[in-house]
């Protein structure tokens, strides 16, 4: 252990014992994106003993821009089980588990209930509130980061009782105003950044340094390098209102988390096997004529990707929100791009 | 007073980084809340967050002179 771990062994407030604690820890990390492609490799290589990555999606051409643990050869792969593969190859030493699942109110729980230090590295609201609730409920640190262009967030809620993501943002938002990286684009260095303040406090965390900075946001703006750390308080009725719930309560669906939904014309080519799903009125033109296009009103199947379409792509995405599975996406652009794609696909 | 609003994210992308709000002295968080949607045609439509001097403030506390920062949420991973 001493060879492979020594810098951090020097560390005045780090040292063999801190290494050792790191040693017999378990860091969840739900979301191997942007951040989590960052965070992890950080986690692996400093020897936490035990990763558990949950992500059900696939690495895909867009992702490469910023999600360097990944390659080309990896595309239409489970991100979750690359993740796995490319963290053993850095740190045999340590349990890797990969789960290509999404993470909701029925699973949360369960998913984290053996964490020493939950990661939220996801695009989206709702699972960011479950994990939140799932965290809080079983007394477990909990890191979070975020991303908007150039500028990122993140905080460590929920360590020995300090306030958690519901004391900074109670609610989630209920409409489409906050947009998210598919649809505004991000800055490729802002995850590294982020990403490594995250692994960063993570460390901390499961080390248990005396440093760890709780219930702060931390903010920095890549554009003019702004930032700010900012305390925030618990909410002691609302943190007590999650801890006695029943059961985990869902985020009720809004606009910007569908954002991650949004295909456009030169994405479909990185879905493996998609159904394309056409959601407008009987006779409406243009007609198409493909075997791989069927009407909203035929039975669809649960094994492949379904990729709703209309004329401008507005009634597509009111259909994607209505359909409660995994693997729905809608197109956002006009139709004759999606007919022309569909020609050149048949001359290919 | 007049106090100085710093705007981040999608809501300087709204309203600009900066911008100007005059309240009364002792004014506390909840009537800035107040005075801001009304300033801010849609402000209303996001949630956030306000800090002064290094701390984010609850809807109770009073305002103290110095700039107040205006943070929404982000969503991207």
């Amino acid at each position: 252990m001493k060879n492979r771990y020594d810098r951090h062994i020097k560390l005045k407030p780090w040292g063999t014992a801190a290494q050792e604690q790191l040693g017999s820890s378990h860091a969840v990390v739900v979301g191997a994106g942007g951040l989590g492609a960052a965070v992890l490799p950080y986690l692996a290589s400093a020897g936490v003993n035990k990763i558990t990555i949950v992500d059900y999606d696939r690495v895909s051409l867009s992702n490469l821009q910023r999600q360097v643990l990944y390659a080309e050869e990896d595309i239409g792969r489970l991100k979750a089980e690359v993740a796995a593969e490319k963290l053993d190859a850095l740190n045999s030493e340590i349990q890797l588990k990969a789960i290509p699942q999404a993470i909701d109110v029925h699973s949360a729980e369960h998913l984290v209930k053996e964490a020493d230090v939950v990661l939220d590295c996801t695009d989206n609201f709702r699972t960011r509130y479950v994990i939140n609730d799932a965290c809080v409920r079983q007394d477990i640190p909990f890191v979070f980061g975020a991303l908007h262009t150039f500028s990122g967030q993140m905080a460590v809620c929920n360590y020995k009782g300090s306030a958690t993501y519901r004391c900074l943002f109670k609610e989630a938002p209920t409409n489409a105003v906050i947009p998210n990286c598919a649809e505004i684009g991000v800055f490729s260095p802002l995850v590294a950044l982020i990403g490594s303040l995250m692994a960063s406090e993570a460390l901390k965390v499961l080390a248990g340094l005396a440093s760890v900075q709780a219930a702060k946001l931390i903010t920095y703006d890549l554009l003019t390098h702004q930032q700010h750390a900012l305390s925030f308080t618990p909410n002691t009725a609302e943190i007590e209102r999650i801890k006695t719930l029943e059961r985990i309560e869902p985020i009720a669906l809004n606009d910007c988390e569908w954002n991650r939904q949004t295909l456009f014309v030169s994405d479909l080519k990185e879905l493996k096997d998609p159904l394309f799903v056409d959601v407008r009125e009987a006779g409406e033109h243009p007609q198409i004529d493909n075997t791989e296009v069927v009407a909203l009103s035929e039975g669809l199947p649960n094994d492949r990707p379904l990729v709703l379409f209309c004329a401008t792509g507005k009634r597509a995405r009111l259909c994607a929100q209505k359909i409660e599975r995994e693997n729905v996406y809608y197109l956002k652009e006009e139709i004759e791009d999606f007919i022309h794609y569909l020609n050149q696909m048949k001359h290919d | 007073m007049e106090y100085t609003l710093n705007f981040y994210g999608p809501l300087s992308e709204l309203f600009g980084a900066h911008g100007r709000i005059v309240l009364a002295e002792g004014s506390t968080v909840s009537t800035l809340r107040v005075a801001l949607e009304q300033a801010f045609e849609g402000l209303s439509d996001y949630p956030y967050t306000l800090a002064q001097d290094g701390a984010f403030k609850s809807d109770h506390e009073l305002l103290s002179s110095g700039a107040i920062e205006v943070f929404p949420p982000f969503s991207g991973g």
